[in-house]
């Protein structure tokens, strides 16, 4: 899997690229719109990490010249902007989904694996992890073959582990992916927890073990070891 | 009242007034040459009534015309001039004499002698001086009122258009104002500084704008890389778990600042109408929805939902505006609810109510819909949530009202002046 990061602040650039190639994904960097327009140009990508506003030029005409060339690229925009316009005719030039700064590296991860498996398997392919099955086209688990009925929040979230196994996924992280703007600051996490502790009751009921491990302080971690 | 109805009101008064003394000044002029041509005629007659009476010759009186009589010696040197009406006669009429009084001694005897001359002539010869005057004035006036409203059309058209035109100017406007030029130096001074002040506005608004969308780009691009550090942070391996805790405080602080400074990111660019989009908004629809992702929440605080919800129940807003405003309404309602409490919903095509069990406070809850104002201080919450509603609800112009009764929170909103379609 290759992936190009367009983004003009380095720090940044510089930490998607690690967490990414963490993941497994070859990674390569552009901060600026003349260097991506030329790496856009010679290489072929199965991904894009594009930030609208860039030093040199606008993301939306990268975006546009890279439809028309090579169409069976994935897009997913990163942008600052709050603004709906950016978002509407991001996605109108056929960005695959957007995702506004501040973001969390594991919902980027989330999003990118998403993608991928819509545009590579046209999301038939099953998920496999350790002894976990996901069917992401039916939305049903397995375990070890047995099938274990998950609430539709328990489903995303043990998904969510999956797609980010081994790293640490704080409450924040979690609560964001699962509820979006309902998800608020002063709320206690208490329903984070209580949702948790469900996921891992019915895995274990399953015959699975507890992988689904409390970081003090931060959050979980899916790990098998 | 107009300005072109105002002085001509003012012209006719002063014209009026102009009139009644001119009149009167003619009046007093004619009728004194008037006078000083009948006394001469007077004086005429008077010589030859003195000569008669020099040489003795009889005189006699002819009235109306002439009287002469003797009088004792007291009432001497007395001379009365004025004018008098005398009855003419043998005939019916009166008619207006100017008659003058004379004293005359002639050998020792003194002679009263009244001589008169009629008057007739002279007020024909007013009426003929007066009647052109009148004309003339009204001539005047409306020669005024026509050239009067000429100059209303003429000069103060570029002054009623650039009038209009600030009428409907908006500062979100991408072009300049129209305004039309004169060639009245004072309105085109109007007219110049209008272009300049309104140019600037503009302008001003537009990098208010720009400003507000720059300052949420600068913040947010370190806030991007202060969380994704520390994720990064998070993922080193054998993290010794009191710097793990320390981490988790300095994430959860940037992640509350970086939502703080989106919330208000939002609210200004709700205030500056930048969220001018709208359609038809489905509530009941979205309200149901919302419902449905918060299922867990409520399941988690055990809170009894009890809805009537009218079904499409139609607004027309913006969307993302319309569904933040349903996000914060019920997630106020579960967060400050208390655990095994009660949300009670009602939607309908005049109003929407969200009441819920909560604690009961002295405060006045309008407060709440202040910036930065909280029901509880100890929240970590930044209190932006009910200001955000106030926002969205003052856009449309529905009417949103906080009370508690009890233990009983009620917040209700009216769409009445916004169109709501079935």
């Amino acid at each position: 899997m290759k992936i190009l990061i367009i983004e003009d602040e380095l720090q940044l650039l510089e930490a998607v690229a690690e967490y990414l190639a963490g993941e497994g994904f070859l990674c390569e960097k552009a901060s600026n719109f003349n260097e991506a327009s030329e790496k856009i140009a010679l290489y072929d990508y199965d991904l894009l990490i594009l930030d609208l506003t860039l030093p040199g030029g606008d993301g939306l005409d990268l975006l546009s010249r890279l439809k028309k060339n090579k169409p069976d690229t994935g897009v997913l925009i990163l942008t600052a902007r709050n603004s709906l316009d950016d978002k509407l005719s991001g996605l109108d030039k056929g960005a695959d989904d957007y995702l506004t700064k501040p973001f969390h590296l594991a919902e980027l991860n989330s999003r990118i694996k998403a993608i991928i498996r819509r545009r590579q398997f046209n999301g038939r392919e099953k998920l496999h992890w350790e002894e976990i099955e996901i069917n992401p086209e039916s939305k049903e688990v397995f375990l070890n073959g047995n099938r274990v009925i998950l609430s539709r929040k328990e489903y995303e979230m043990l998904l969510y582990f999956i797609t980010n196994s081994n790293r640490v996924i704080t409450k924040e992280a979690l609560a964001e992916h699962l509820w979006g703007d309902h998800y608020d600051e002063a709320d206690n996490f208490d329903f984070i927890y209580a949702h948790v502790k469900n996921l891992r009751r019915k895995i274990r009921k399953a015959g699975g073990q507890n992988y689904l491990k409390t970081v003090y302080g931060l959050g979980y971690r899916l790990t098998s070891s | 009242m107009k300005l072109l109805q105002y002085t001509s009101r003012i012209y006719l008064i002063y014209l009026l007034a102009i009139f009644v003394i001119v009149s009167g000044l003619i009046y007093f002029v004619i009728n004194r040459s008037v006078n000083e041509e009948l006394d001469e005629r007077i004086e005429l007659t008077r010589d030859m009534i003195f000569r008669q009476i020099k040489h003795r010759e009889r005189v006699v009186s002819m009235p109306p015309y002439w009287e002469i009589e003797r009088v004792s010696k007291k009432h001497r040197h007395i001379k009365i001039s004025r004018d008098t009406i005398i009855q003419i006669p043998h005939e019916e009429r009166e008619e207006i004499f100017r008659q003058k009084v004379y004293f005359r001694k002639a050998k020792d005897r003194d002679y009263r002698i009244v001589v008169r001359t009629p008057k007739t002539g002279s007020a024909y010869l007013l009426l003929i001086v007066a009647l052109p005057t009148l004309l003339i004035i009204i001539l005047l006036l409306i020669s005024l009122a026509v050239v009067n409203r000429r100059i209303s059309k003429r000069i103060w058209r570029p002054f009623y258009h650039n009038l209009a035109a600030l009428g409907v100017f908006s500062i979100t406007d991408n072009t300049e104002i129209d305004l039309q030029k004169s060639e009245i130096d004072e309105f085109e001074q109007l007219r110049k500084k209008l272009l300049q002040i309104t140019n600037k506005l503009r302008r001003d608004y537009q990098n208010l704008k720009q400003f507000t969308e720059n300052a949420s780009h600068e913040i947010q691009t370190p806030l991007s890389i202060i969380i994704t550090r520390l994720e990064q942070l998070m993922n080193t391996q054998k993290l010794n778990p009191a710097l793990a805790k320390e981490i988790g405080n300095i994430f959860s602080s940037a992640k509350r600042l970086s939502r703080l400074n989106q919330t208000l990111l939002l609210l200004s660019k709700i205030e500056n109408r930048q969220y001018d989009q709208t359609e038809e908004v489905n509530l009941s629809a979205l309200l149901h929805q919302q419902l449905d992702s918060l299922q867990e929440l409520i399941e988690v605080k055990s809170l009894q939902v009890k809805l009537d919800i009218e079904p499409d129940v139609v607004v027309t807003a913006n969307p993302d505006l319309a569904g933040m405003l349903l996000t914060n309404l019920l997630s106020n309602a579960i967060r400050h609810n208390q655990a095994g409490g009660e949300i009670r919903i009602k939607l309908c095509r005049k109003d929407l109510h969200i009441g819920n069990t909560g604690i009961s406070s002295d405060e006045d809850p309008g407060k709440w819909f202040g910036r930065f104002a909280k029901g509880d201080p100890s929240s970590s919450s930044p209190g932006l949530g009910l200001a955000l509603v106030k926002e969205i609800t003052e856009l449309y112009g529905w009417n949103i009202n906080y009370t508690i009764e009890d233990q009983y929170h009620h917040l209700k909103i009216e769409f009445y002046s916004n169109k709501i379609q079935n």
